[in-house]
């Protein structure tokens, strides 16, 4: 993920050590200490972590930052204080059991509904979530090219276990193109970026309920419209089966020798939800279950886009194998799973 | 095309044990996962990691079985595979005292590790050459590593029990009736 | 002048009549301009609050940041713009309560920063709740029987960095606000100035106090100049110290 941020041109860094982000915490600090054209603090804490790279982005720089469950809690007003300045920056959560410090080596999915809910107020952001090494370098990328085209912080999701996989990578084949910074930095003009509600001279407008309908409804539009370059999936049908497996990040690669028997989606673009992409295909399928590492979260919201009931696999406490997860779905479906 | 499991604690060498392997079965062109399992403690709990090296893309990065476990402590449950080598008192496969001949053979128990490295090797019949081994070796300690992995794969039947026997005998030393006392070597 | 630095098409202000703040901000302007500053070489970070108002009447790029975290925010900036100079104007609650944690590792890290403290001893903006710097015994909101603790001591706070610009100044001294303004900007370093203020509407009239000129003449009666070369201000005492 790191060497995917310095290829999307990333420049700053601020962060707080916590498992299993640490490393990119360590990473930026190396990387800072030879290239002085990349900046680097350690926060004092999250919330610090946070409102750097918001201010960092607003003077003109790349930034991003890495953290944990309970980091990212701590990170929440921040980041829907980025989508009410619009400001573009990347923020990666490696999730991990939960609640509070849980267990921070453990991997989980907990954090899905938080990565779409987690602030205060009506926002619409854009989460992907990668399910390879090689993934993680390219969703890295495209992280940063949405966050510009967005102009809102992009949420770049992953899990204890897939921050700590080593897999053989070719980084040359990988190649995507960057969109550069748009916006003049601070130190050009005369405006205002407040979180506040504000018209677009930035001006505070907080009795006015046309000017906030209106910044919500465009940056949602405008959020929809950048989400919509990025459809990102995994479709692995099975003409043999009626039952679709909706699964991402680890729990996808531990479930995937199941492909000889179901049909396996894996979103990758977690927000917005794939709804057209899901009914399209969920209609061929009498069953659909959603395995996760959380009680049902996407499972709940894939709900809502079907409109149907969906079958619900849980794994929870960090302990992630195929043959858990083939118990789970052999009592939910009520039958034999080889 | 292989899955191994090795499981220790914190602080054995899970980790440069796996990455050596691991960084010497990519170099010799195996697409490679390798997946670290541990607890949040520094020292002394569980630490696992779950090696697989195939020609092609690796779906399952889990392992369910291992063909081969290499055990250095008892703190991880629920792992399987077709073959264990542990340091001694943790199976019944095969057991031999990495630690013994950690300090035996190069004077530090810690590199047992390597020694165990080896040991792997050789029962995964993952067979290079030295050059191919130094190059995947951390730079640290590394001609006493080298030595210790060459040692370790090159372990013979007789070897595999001398471990267990001097153990056995620094045992007699402390088995007096005053405790404390050490009985002269017998 | 100064008054090209003001943003006047949206005055009247948002303040109450008698606000100490648009003192600060006057001020700050002039500072500015005899300093030769304006929107292509500063910036100027506000937080939450009425002070929080200040950079939106100002002509410069200004950021209003959540509550609290105006340092993280100004120090970030300063890191990717070493150019700019990056001046945090914010009140006592909002730099020393809920940012008592990023006070204290800027004073620690000592980025380049300059902070104008509006220390009014109150949370304004949301009625008069006693803050960190309220004096002990004082009536506020959420003290109806007189605040429980003695106030946080920002100068010893700033001290307790390896280097440190600590000024303590009153909106009622304009010229020496105005000079510790300048000198706290020109400070290569973290520099704090701490400038005692009033409310009128939610904390003077609570105190007794009439008018905002009462407690302006209250300034001028119970604050002093310390003496040249003071290493520390005793209270009540107007001054900069500063160590390098």
């Amino acid at each position: 993920m790191f060497l995917g941020a310095i290829e999307a041109g990333a420049n700053f860094f601020a962060g707080y050590p916590i498992t299993p982000s640490s490393e990119i915490l360590v990473l930026a600090a190396e990387r800072a200490a030879k290239d002085p054209s990349f900046k680097f603090i350690q926060s004092e804490d999250e919330i610090a972590a946070a409102n750097a790279i918001m201010g960092a982005s607003l003077a003109g720089a790349k930034s991003f930052t890495a953290t944990a469950g309970p980091g990212f809690s701590l990170m929440q007003e921040a980041i829907g204080y980025g989508h009410q300045v619009e400001i573009p920056t990347v923020i990666i959560n490696g999730q991990r059991v939960g609640p509070a410090t849980g267990m921070p080596t453990m991997p989980a999915q907990e954090d899905i509904l938080q990565s779409r809910y987690g602030s205060s107020g009506d926002y619409f952001p854009i989460v992907f979530y990668p399910g390879s090494v090689a993934e993680c370098y390219r969703y890295t990328i495209i992280s940063f090219n949405a966050a510009e085209e967005s102009l809102s912080p992009v949420i770049l999701l992953s899990d204890a276990f897939l921050s700590h996989l080593n897999e053989v990578v070719d980084l040359e084949s990988i190649k995507l193109e960057t969109v550069p910074r748009t916006r003049p930095p601070l130190g050009t003009g005369q405006r205002t970026f407040t979180g506040l509600t504000h018209d677009e001279e930035g001006r505070a407008r907080t009795a006015d309920a046309k000017v906030h309908r209106q910044w919500y409804y465009k940056t949602k539009e405008r959020n929809t419209k950048v989400a919509a370059k990025y459809p990102d999936f995994e479709l692995s049908g099975n003409k043999q089966s009626d039952t679709l497996l909706i699964s991402s990040g680890i729990v996808s690669r531990v479930i995937s020798p199941l492909g000889s028997e179901f049909a396996l989606f894996r979103p990758i673009r977690i927000f917005p939800m794939l709804g057209t992409e899901l009914r399209q295909i969920a209609d061929k399928y009498k069953t659909i279950a959603v395995i996760e590492a959380n009680d049902g979260q996407y499972a709940s919201l894939v709900e809502t886009e079907l409109h149907r009931d969906v079958v619900r696999v849980p794994i929870l406490g960090g302990r992630i194998t195929l043959e858990l997860a083939k118990e789970g779905l052999k009592q939910s479906l009520g039958r034999e799973v080889s | 095309m292989g899955k191994i499991i090795v499981s220790g604690e914190g602080g054995q060498g899970v980790r440069v044990i796996s990455h050596t392997l691991a960084t010497l079965l990519a170099n010799l062109g195996y697409q490679v996962s390798l997946l670290y399992d541990y607890d949040s403690v520094v020292r002394g709990a569980m630490s696992v990691a779950h090696l697989i090296y195939e020609k092609g893309a690796i779906g399952n990065p889990v392992i369910g079985e291992a063909d081969i476990m290499l055990k250095l402590s008892d703190k991880a449950h629920g792992l399987h595979a077709i073959k264990t080598v542990c340091q001694t008192g943790l199976c019944t496969e095969e057991e031999i005292d990495f630690d013994e001949l950690g300090i035996e053979n190069f004077g530090k128990e810690i590199f047992g590790n390597m020694i165990a490295l080896g040991r792997l090797m050789s029962l995964a019949h993952i067979d290079v050459s030295e050059k191919e081994l130094a190059a995947a070796l951390p730079l640290k300690y590394h001609e006493e590593n080298l030595s210790a992995v060459l040692f370790g794969y090159h372990l013979k039947e007789e070897d595999l029990h001398r471990g267990r026997a001097s153990r056995t005998a620094q045992e007699a030393n402390f088995s007096s009736d005053k405790p404390g006392e050490l009985k002269p070597d017998a | 002048m100064y008054k090209d630095l003001l943003k006047l098409d949206l005055f009247p202000t948002s303040w109450c009549p008698g606000c100490g703040i648009g003192q600060i901000m006057i001020q700050l302007a002039m500072a500015m301009d005899e300093l030769g500053l304006n929107h292509t070489n500063c910036t100027v970070i506000s937080g939450v609050g009425c002070t929080g108002r200040v950079s939106g009447y100002m002509k410069v790029d200004g950021v209003y940041t959540l509550h609290g975290r105006t340092l993280p925010v100004a120090e970030a900036i300063k890191l990717v713009k070493p150019d700019l100079k990056v001046i945090v104007v914010s009140g006592d609650g909002d730099l020393a309560s809920i940012g008592g944690n990023h006070l204290l590792h800027a004073a620690r890290r000592n980025p380049d920063i300059t902070v104008l403290c509006n220390n009014n001893n109150v949370y304004g903006l949301t009625g008069g709740q006693a803050g960190p710097t309220t004096p002990r015994d004082t009536k506020t909101l959420t003290t109806p029987d007189g605040a429980y603790y003695d106030p946080i001591n920002l100068q010893n706070v700033m001290k307790s960095g390896a280097k440190y610009f600590y000024a303590r100044t009153t909106v009622q001294h304009q010229l020496h606000l105005r000079n510790c303004v300048k000198e706290a900007i020109n400070w290569p370093g973290f520099s704090f100035v701490d400038i005692a203020c009033h409310c009128i509407e939610n904390n003077g009239r609570r105190l007794g106090f009439n008018s905002a000129y009462e407690m302006l003449q209250h300034f001028r009666k119970t604050y002093t100049r310390a003496p040249a070369g003071a290493t520390e201000l005793g209270p009540n005492e107007i001054g900069i110290i500063r160590k390098t």
